[in-house]
Parts: structure tokens; C-alpha cells; sequence
């Protein structure tokens, strides 16, 4: 187990040095020169210096990739240029807020996902496994920013049930939630009724039919154990899917959280406050998948012993 | 490399292996899932339950009256800080911290304060005015005030309720200056000094929000026990929470095409003709726009009017100059006629075309349409737009460094055309003064100058009026049009209506009906 | 070998798919015809107006017809869709044949390289390139092909070394042939099928994400008709006007479901799971 721990960590550790070489990389390869568009030809010479220093470009790469590393360990994350506050603060303050978007997004996949993938592997071919494909066919087709729209129109502008923006309390997180969520809680119920399928046409569930054993409580008792496993593994590869859907979906709800903070510091070409929401969010990303990891070696021992 | 859908031969008991959580894995991640949302629901922001909520556009960038430059800085800054003088509705000067003044001989002014108290306790005395002028010099502020320091020569606490201003030169606008927020003396020096000694204090801010308490020392106190701003970038977001009692007023912020649609939720609406002056700017720098014949085609190309029908629901009136009648200075010059033909004309007669202009705009959606409008009718005449929405302050930013071509701005609650000495002289480019577009026009020049030194009131009307007819011949920008102040406000708020200036003192006076009723669940 | 699989209700899933995707692809080629009104031509005084006989789709905040600016939005995004997706196919067959064939070091560094850009969630990599580069659907395009050539990448590599090891393959090695060689012309037609169902779902994946960028204001600068864009505008005035958000949403949806019905249903054809 520990083995298993320090590779996924390190693997976790060089995705996250690639990826803070990434971010750096951007703001060099901007044909031009940033500050130049950033402050315009008039803009005398000590403020050129001090912005060029802010963004570090007066570095080689290197050196201001093992700037920023050490930056990143202490926790300072440079300065917002438009308002100058810390960037880590500013992350700070909108990150709870994406987290419960995620959180409660990932919920609403589960809810919705999970017992449609059940009843689809029940009866294969039957009439809610037709079903669930459509769900999902419907589910992928429809973008969160297309949903979006279309679910506040129907439930919070025809109906006065939910907020329209913002986040001030339950209520207004149901709609980001489940628009954010639909997309993964189709791909969930496809691939948990592909595993769930596979694992009841084996010999111990037959075994355990002949024996007696209702159907459900063989989907749901036997099956689910077993599919759990695969199961995590798409949940963590879609989670990266629900942050960058985050972007956009904070932007349609209006969600004061780390997307949107994105979205707005790029129309301000705030590149400090960009470079640090896309650090964060990737960051979480690598994050999550470590501890899928985990989880998935917690929960089927063998992986355990095979690593 | 996960495992990826390869099944489990033999399956797990769970008694053997997770008997910690007594069940499967399922059940321990919703566990581990409703545990995080739990933690990560974080209670969100509550309004205090008396506090009169105001949706605005953005927060206020500034904290301190001295730099408080935009308009919502403005706005909220003057519910906080008290000045001298204060502007009253109909565009004369009003006493406020100071209840009388004099003229001391050519070049001086003696103010004689009243009985105020800070927000800290301690008395508004001459020395905190003298402090606040002199402050005007510090670098943080960047010549932000350049023009008050170059008039005023010296500033003197002849006793505790006695300022005299001693002026360089004669200065006519210079009782309109004396609106500034005064700080004490105690933290002058220091930026941003948030002390004031108006109706309401700083209480508080929040990523989205800045809240203001009524002040215990304001005199007489508000009734209303506070205020929260809060931003809201989306104009359904901010109509909707209109709607639901979420926020209780808003104005000049909600999309014209839903006013209606609020009037028939039970919101009160209340208009009032404006003074704000929506402008088309010109960077002259460009080769392009040095030409006359080309701005004069611009300003044909327009169509003013069917942008205030459709686009502003009719909530302005077409414009044709900075002030509208009804001001002491307005002019009474005629508007450029929409007129696409002659526009095309003059484009041909200067041979400026194939032209291809930059016009910036903020992001804020009703900006974003207009000045998309404006692209379209440039085009419809020939001239190929590219439209760069910005973010507002990288935009105003932009502007204060000259870097654009085209650009819709407003001036919101002008008082004095000495505005146009520091907007038009040749020798007021940014940071001194606000002269973006770089124009140079002697006889400008020389009228603003008259304009600032003359005190007789009916000379400087003619200087004036010469200078907005030399203004409207050589269009040194297109006048578009002055905004209706438009309130949308819950009923139950009683005692404010807008003023001119749109400004938001009235605040100070306005009280609950009945007191708000807790928003519905949302 | 593996004997094909040709799965009826596969070919009726690709038929369809493809029925939509070509009704689509004529509709934004006919754009001109289809609705003589032009997109780009404003008129206030007729704003925000339902559909009508004059406008089957009624009108937008500036008075343009919205069904013009959707047909024309649909070349667009059908182009960006389609561009991005050929340049990421070709990035990413290059990099993993070259991985796949060569091996030792710069196998292991294309492959690390892989891994690195697949864990970074793709929209965002496409909206940081955006942001930086600035908006235009040239940029788009770029941020879109730097986006989607892992995918191809991985299951290129993973082709050639699979079959590298083949007996057909070490003949011809045997015989002389360079491996540049054996790759191109052995290996690299056993991938097709996959990478077909895989460009597939990258097309359907790009409109979807270029509509993104648009939507966040990224991609092409209005007024250059992006449904992406329309559906941002549709939000703004939803309260009034809710045929302007409904419009580009169907149009989304419809296009994407008519990819990705070709992309599964080709993959069932061709008797391989689809890799979502």
C-alpha cells in the first residue's frame, strides 16, 4: 500500500510540475510582448518593470518555475493586478463555493445515475435500458451552458421555484447542481450498467440465482461491490469533466466561485489571478484522482497487492 | 494503468473487509459525499434583516473619497463622507459640512463649519479640512486632484470652525470642488482613510458585497438601520432578485427591457430626467479620426434616437450636447441628424475608406449591445468594426492610457462645465487630467480658460456657449444621449426618489414602510 | 483476425447519425439560400421580436434574424468543429506513431507528455490558451487541436506497439523495410477504425466546446453569428425573449446528437466499444 501511495503521489507530484510549467509557458508564448499589451505604449518605464517583475517575465523560465514552486509551497501565489489583493486570498475566499458546486453536482450524479444504471443492467435490452440510453445519449448532447439556460427557463423564471444567480442558500444550488451533474450521471449509469451486466452474467451470481436470491438484491448486493471499482475510476476521470464544466456553469448561475473567477479575471487579463485559478483547479484535479486512487486500491485489496 | 471494467472474480464479504463502516464501498463514499457537502456549504451570506439591499453593477473600487474617481465609488462614498459643500438637485451648491461661506477678496474663500461628528466620536474641525487638502498632494493619489492643487494656493484653519482657501488665480468652479469627503486629520495620511462623517459607516465587505451601518454620530441619524451594495455583474440575476425581494432597489442597473416586467410584479418604478452624458469618444491620435469629415460621418452614421427607442426602451433622451435643458449652461446646439447618406459622403470626400475601427466596450451586457449597435451602423456606411469587450476597470484603464479608438463612455453626475477644462484643453492628457483622446483645439483651449477664470455668471454662459457651438462644429466626440435615473424599488421603501445628479444621499431620509418582508426561500 | 461484427441496429444508429450531420453540414453550406436575410444586418425598431412570417425565428436585442445568424452560426461551428478536430488527429497520429515506433526515451517522454495533458481537464487548457491568445475562431481552432491530440496520440501509440510485435510487422522488418515504413504502412491502417469512431466524438466534443469559448466570450468577436455566443445573449434576455436561448440550445443539441449518434454507431459496426 504504501508503495502504491508514493508512485500515485508521484506521479500526482510531476502532473502538478507540468502543469505549473504549463501555466508559465502560456503567458511567454503570447505573440508580442504582455506588458506591452497589458499597459500600453505610454505607460512609463518603473511601471513596465514592476508588472513584468509581478508576472515574473523578467526571469528565465526555469528560475521562475522554481520561483513559483516555492511560491506555491509557502502559499503565495502572487497579486491580483486589478485589485492588488493576494491571489491566494482571492482563491480562498470563491473556493467553497466551487466545491459545493461540485460536491453537490457530483450528489446529483450519483442520485440520478446510479439507480438508472441499476435498473438498466436488471434487464438488459429491456425497456429502461432503452431508456437509459436515450438518457444518456440526450444527456451528452446537451452542453451545460445549452441546459443551463433552458432549466432556469422552465424552473426559475415560468416557475418561481429556484433563485435564477447567485448562491444564497440550498435552494439556489439545485439547479447548477443538476445542470452541472446530468452530463456525468449518464456516462455513470452507461458504464455502471456495462459493469454491473458483466458482473451478473458470471458463474457466483448465477450460482446465487439458482439459489434464490431475488434479482435486486443480487444487482444491488453482489453487483454494486463488484462494480464499484470501475466505477470510481470514471468518477475520477469525470470529476476533471465536472471542474471544467464548473467554468461555465458558475458563469450561466452566476456562481461566485473559482470558474467564474476565471472567466472574469481573463476579460480583465488579470494573467495572475488566471494563472492561479488554473493552477488550483488542475491542482484539485490531480488532487481528486490521488485519492480515487487510493480509494480504489482501499476498496479492492488486490490492486494492493498487484502494485 | 487503472483497471478499467475488468470484473471481480468471487465477490467481497463485506464482513471481512469493511466491517469499520458496516457496509459496502457505496455507502461509505455517499458517507464521505455528504460529509463534504456538508462541510463545504459554508452558511451563506445573510443580509442583516433591516438592511436595504442595493443591486449594483460593481463594487466600489475605492474606499477613500479622495480616490473614489467612478461612479459607484462615488455614489457609495458619499453616503460615508461629508464635504464642505454638497450638490444639490437642481445643480446649485448646497451646504453641508460647512453651513455658510464668503468670498474673501479676489482670490479667497472663508468657510465657516457646523457642529458634525466623525464616525469615531470626534468633532469635524477646521484642522481635518486643512489635513484632507493637503493630503491631495500625496503620491498615492497619483494627480488624481491636480487641478484643485494647481488652483488653490494655500489652505488655512484660521479657528476650530473657520477654513479660509486662498486661490491662485480666480477659479469659477471652484465651489463645485469643495464636495470632496473630508477625513480627519488623524489619518490623512494614509490611504485609504475610510473615517468619514456622513449618515453611514463601513461595516463591512464580502467578495460580492459592501455593507454601510448608520452612523450613531450622524446628525440627524438615518432611519434605516443600513445599507449593502451588492454586485451583481447579471442584469436578470439582479431583476430577478428585484422580483423575488432579494434585493430591494436598484438603480440605473436593470436592463430597460425588463423594467416593465418589474412595474408588473408589484416593484415600484420612478424616473426622473437625468444628467448623465452617454458620449462616443475619439482617440484623435488615429489618422483616421484626426480628420473632421470622418468624425462628422460617424456622428451621422448613428441613429441615435432608435438606440433610446429599442435599445433603452426610451429611458434617455437623444442628446446634443454635455448639459441638458433645464441646466444653467446648457447651450441649445443642434444635434448631428442620423443621416447614413451624407455619412458616406463625407467618408468618400475625405478618402478615408477602406477604414477599419476599434471600438472597446465593457463587458456589462447592455453596454456590450449598444456599442454592438454602434459597430452596426458604422458598418452599414462602410467602416469595418472590430468590437473588443473588456472587463470595466481593464477597460477604464485602457482608456486612461490612451490605448483605444473608439469608445462609449458617460459622465455621470456633472455639475459645472469647468468639467470641460480638464475633458478637452490640450494640455490635459491623463494622469493630469482627462483629455483620453488626445484633442487640441486653441480656441477650446482659451474658451475653458476664460470659462474658469470669469466669476461673473452670465460671462461665463457666453463663454460657454461659444465653446459648445465650436464643440459641436469640430466633434471632438459624437454626443449620444442623457440617461434617464430609473429606481426600481420595493414599495415598502418610502422616502427616496432620484435626483438629477443620481446620485444617492437621499438614502439618508428614506425609512421602511413596513419592514421587509424575510425574501422568499430561495 | 478478427472477424467484423456488423450489427444491425449499429448501422441504424450511423445512418441516422449521419442523416442529421449531413442535413446539417447542407443547411450551413446553403446558408445564403436557405435564409436570404442577412445575419449581420441590424434593425432596432424591429428587436426582440417572436417568430413571424417575416423571421421564422424571430429576432434578436439588435433586430437580426436568428435563423439566419443559426445557419450561419452552424458553419462556423461545423468549420472550428471539423478544423480542430483534422489538426488533432494529425498531431496526435504523428506523436503516438513516433512514440509507438521509435520506443526507449522518446516513447516514455511522448507518453509522459501524453498523461500530463489528458490529466488537465481539457476545456480549461482550451480556455487558458484562448484567453491568452485572444479571441477569434482561428485561436479557438488552435486552443481546441492542443486540447484533443492526446486522446488520438494515446490510441495511436497503443496501436503500433500492439502490433508492433505482430508477425506481419517482423516480416516485413525482417525484409528490410525502415520502421518509419512498417508503421505508416502496416500498423497504422489497423488504427483506422478506432481512431474514425474516436474523430467522431473529437468533432461532436469541439462544436461542444467551442461553443464554450463563445458562450464565455472567448471565441469569434460579435458580430460574427456563434451559437455559443446567441446562447449567451439568449441568457441575458431570458426573462423576455426565451426563443433566443432555445434556438441555439436545439441546434447544439441536435448537431452534437447526430455526431455522436454516427461516432456510436460506427463503432458498433465495426464491432468495437466506443471509447467515450
Amino acid at each position: 500500500m504504501a508503495r502504491l501511495v508514493l508512485r500515485r503521489g508521484g506521479l500526482a507530484l510531476a502532473t502538478a510540475v507540468g502543469v505549473l510549467t504549463l501555466v508559465i509557458a502560456l503567458l511567454r508564448a503570447i505573440p508580442g510582448d504582455p506588458v506591452d499589451a497589458m499597459l500600453g505604449e505610454r505607460a512609463t518605464a518603473a511601471d513596465r518593470a514592476e508588472l513584468r517583475s509581478a508576472l515574473g517575465l523578467d526571469r528565465p523560465a526555469w528560475s521562475e518555475l522554481a520561483a513559483r514552486a516555492a511560491g506555491l509551497a509557502r502559499g503565495d501565489l502572487g497579486r491580483s493586478i486589478a485589485t492588488g489583493d493576494p491571489v491566494a486570498s482571492l482563491l480562498a475566499a470563491r473556493y467553497p463555493a466551487t466545491l459545493e458546486l461540485a460536491a453537490a453536482a457530483l450528489a446529483a450524479a450519483l442520485a440520478i445515475g446510479v439507480p438508472i444504471g441499476i435498473a438498466a443492467a436488471a434487464r438488459p435490452g429491456g425497456r429502461a435500458d432503452r431508456a437509459s440510453l436515450a438518457f444518456a445519449t440526450f444527456a451528452a448532447a446537451m452542453p451545460t451552458f445549452a441546459l443551463g439556460p433552458l432549466l432556469l427557463l422552465a424552473f426559475a423564471v415560468e416557475v418561481p421555484w429556484f433563485p435564477v444567480a447567485g448562491r444564497s442558500g440550498p435552494a439556489s444550488v439545485v439547479l447548477p447542481a443538476l445542470t452541472l451533474g446530468l452530463g456525468m450521471a449518464a456516462v455513470l449509469a452507461r458504464q455502471l450498467r456495462a459493469a454491473l451486466a458483466a458482473a451478473l452474467s458470471r458463474d457466483f451470481a448465477r450460482a446465487a440465482r439458482a439459489r434464490g436470491a431475488s434479482r435486486v438484491r443480487l444487482v444491488a448486493g453482489h453487483g454494486l461491490r463488484n462494480a464499484a471499482t470501475p466505477a470510481i475510476a470514471v468518477l475520477a476521470v469525470q470529476i476533471g469533466g465536472l471542474l471544467a464544466g464548473a467554468v461555465v456553469t458558475e458563469t450561466v448561475f452566476a456562481w461566485p466561485g473559482i470558474g467564474r473567477l476565471l472567466v472574469q479575471a481573463i476579460g480583465a487579463r488579470d494573467y495572475p489571478v488566471v494563472q492561479g485559478c488554473a493552477l488550483a483547479i488542475a491542482l484539485t484535479f490531480v488532487g481528486v484522482s490521488l485519492v480515487a486512487d487510493l480509494l480504489q486500491a482501499w476498496v479492492d485489496p488486490r490492486l494492493r497487492a498487484a502494485r | 494503468m487503472r483497471p478499467t471494467g475488468a470484473e471481480v472474480s468471487g465477490f467481497l464479504n463485506p464482513g471481512q473487509r469493511l466491517a469499520r463502516f458496516g457496509g459496502h464501498p457505496a455507502r461509505s463514499i455517499g458517507v464521505l459525499l455528504v460529509a463534504l457537502l456538508a462541510s463545504a456549504c459554508a452558511p451563506a451570506h445573510a443580509d442583516p434583516p433591516d438592511f436595504l439591499v442595493v443591486g449594483v453593477e460593481a463594487l466600489p473600487t475605492s474606499f477613500d473619497p479622495r480616490s473614489a474617481l467612478d461612479a459607484v465609488s462615488e455614489q457609495v462614498s458619499a453616503l460615508v463622507h461629508r464635504g464642505l459643500t454638497a450638490p444639490a438637485p437642481d445643480g446649485a451648491i448646497a451646504p453641508d459640512l460647512a453651513i455658510a461661506w464668503e468670498p474673501d477678496g479676489p482670490l479667497g474663500w472663508r468657510f465657516h463649519l457646523g457642529s458634525a461628528r466623525f464616525h469615531d466620536g470626534s468633532p469635524v474641525t477646521a484642522a481635518d479640512v486643512v489635513a484632507t487638502y493637503r493630503s491631495l498632494a500625496l503620491p498615492a493619489f497619483q494627480g488624481a486632484h491636480a487641478e484643485t492643487l494647481d488652483a488653490v494656493a494655500s489652505v488655512e484653519a484660521e479657528d476650530e470652525r473657520t477654513v479660509r482657501f486662498t486661490l491662485r488665480a480666480p477659479f469659477a468652479p471652484f465651489l463645485a470642488t469643495t464636495a470632496l469627503g473630508i477625513v480627519p486629520a488623524g489619518c490623512a495620511e494614509t490611504t485609504p482613510c475610510p473615517i468619514g462623517s456622513g449618515p453611514f459607516r463601513w461595516a463591512g465587505r464580502d467578495v460580492d458585497a459592501v455593507a454601510l451601518a448608520a452612523a450613531p454620530t450622524a446628525d440627524p441619524p438615518p432611519r434605516l438601520p443600513g445599507i449593502v451594495f451588492r454586485a451583481s455583474p447579471d442584469g436578470t440575476a439582479r431583476a430577478l432578485g428585484l422580483a423575488r425581494g432579494t434585493i430591494h432597489l436598484v438603480q440605473n442597473a436593470v436592463e430597460p427591457e425588463l423594467v416593465p416586467w418589474l412595474a408588473s410584479r408589484g416593484l415600484e418604478v420612478v424616473k426622473a430626467p437625468g444628467t448623465t452624458f452617454q458620449y462616443l469618444g475619439f482617440n484623435l491620435r488615429v489618422p483616421a479620426l484626426a480628420d473632421p469629415r470622418v468624425r462628422r460621418a460617424i456622428a451621422h452614421a448613428i441613429d441615435a434616437d432608435a438606440i433610446v427607442a429599442h435599445l433603452l426602451d426610451g429611458l434617455a433622451r437623444p442628446a446634443s450636447e454635455l448639459f441638458p435643458p433645464g441646466h444653467w449652461a446648457h447651450a441649445g446646439v443642434a444635434r448631428p441628424a442620423y443621416d447614413p447618406a451624407r455619412a458616406r459622403a463625407l467618408l468618400a470626400e475625405a478618402g478615408a475608406l477602406p477604414l477599419r475601427l476599434e471600438v472597446k466596450t465593457s463587458t456589462v451586457e447592455l453596454r456590450r449591445r449598444i456599442a454592438e449597435a454602434i459597430a452596426g451602423f458604422l458598418s452599414d456606411v462602410g467602416i469595418a468594426v472590430d468590437l473588443r469587450p473588456l472587463e470595466w476597470g481593464a477597460m477604464f484603464g485602457d482608456v486612461r492610457r490612451g490605448r483605444f479608438e473608439l469608445v462609449s463612455l458617460a459622465w455621470v453626475g456633472v455639475q459645472d462645465p469647468d468639467l470641460y477644462f480638464g475633458w478637452l484643453r490640450s494640455d490635459m492628457a491623463p494622469p493630469r487630467g482627462n483629455n483620453r483622446g488626445g484633442y487640441a483645439n486653441a480656441l477650446v483651449d482659451e474658451l475653458a480658460a476664460d470659462g474658469r477664470r470669469n466669476a461673473d455668471a452670465d460671462a461665463r454662459g457666453r463663454v460657454y456657449r461659444s465653446l459648445a457651438d465650436e464643440v459641436a462644429r469640430d466633434l471632438p466626440y459624437v454626443p449620444l444621449w442623457w440617461t434617464d435615473n430609473v429606481v426600481v424599488k420595493t414599495p415598502r421603501l418610502a422616502g427616496f426618489a432620484p435626483v438629477a445628479t443620481g446620485d444617492l444621499r437621499g438614502l439618508a431620509r428614506a425609512w421602511w414602510r413596513e419592514p421587509p418582508a424575510p425574501a422568499r426561500p430561495s | 483476425m478478427r472477424a467484423a461484427r456488423r450489427s444491425a441496429p449499429g448501422r441504424r444508429r450511423a445512418a441516422c447519425g449521419l442523416a442529421l450531420v449531413a442535413a446539417i453540414a447542407a443547411a450551413a453550406a446553403l446558408a445564403p439560400v436557405l435564409s436570404p436575410a442577412p445575419p449581420l444586418r441590424q434593425d432596432l425598431a424591429a428587436a426582440l421580436r417572436g417568430p413571424s412570417h417575416e423571421h421564422p425565428l424571430g429576432t434578436d436585442a439588435l433586430g437580426r434574424d436568428v435563423l439566419a445568424r443559426l445557419v450561419h452560426g452552424a458553419r462556423l461551428s461545423l468549420a472550428v468543429g471539423a478544423a480542430a478536430t483534422a489538426a488533432a488527429l494529425a498531431m496526435g497520429v504523428v506523436l503516438g506513431a513516433t512514440a509507438g515506433a521509435a520506443g526507449g526515451l522518446l516513447d516514455e517522454a511522448i507518453a509522459r507528455a501524453t498523461d500530463v495533458f489528458l490529466a488537465f481537464p481539457g476545456l480549461l487548457l482550451a480556455i487558458a490558451l484562448a484567453a491568452v491568445l485572444g479571441p477569434s475562431a482561428r485561436n479557438v481552432a488552435i486552443a481546441l487541436a492542443v486540447m484533443g491530440w492526446p486522446v488520438y496520440a494515446r490510441l495511436v501509440r497503443a496501436e503500433v506497439r500492439g502490433a508492433a510485435s505482430r508477425d506481419d510487422a517482423r516480416a516485413a522488418e525482417a525484409l528490410g523495410a525502415s520502421r518509419v515504413r512498417i508503421a505508416v504502412r502496416h500498423l497504422l491502417p489497423k488504427a483506422l477504425p478506432a481512431l474514425a469512431v474516436q474523430a467522431a466524438f473529437g468533432v461532436s466534443g469541439a462544436i461542444v466546446a467551442e461553443a464554450s469559448l463563445s458562450f464565455l466570450g472567448l471565441g469569434a468577436p460579435p458580430p460574427t453569428p456563434s451559437w455559443g455566443a446567441m446562447l449567451a445573449e439568449g441568457r441575458a434576455l431570458l426573462v423576455v425573449a426565451p426563443h433566443l436561448a432555445v434556438a441555439p440550445a436545439a441546434a447544439i443539441g441536435i448537431t452534437v446528437l447526430g455526431v455522436q449518434l454516427l461516432g456510436d454507431g460506427l463503432a458498433a459496426w465495426a464491432g468495437r466499444p466506443a471509447l467515450r
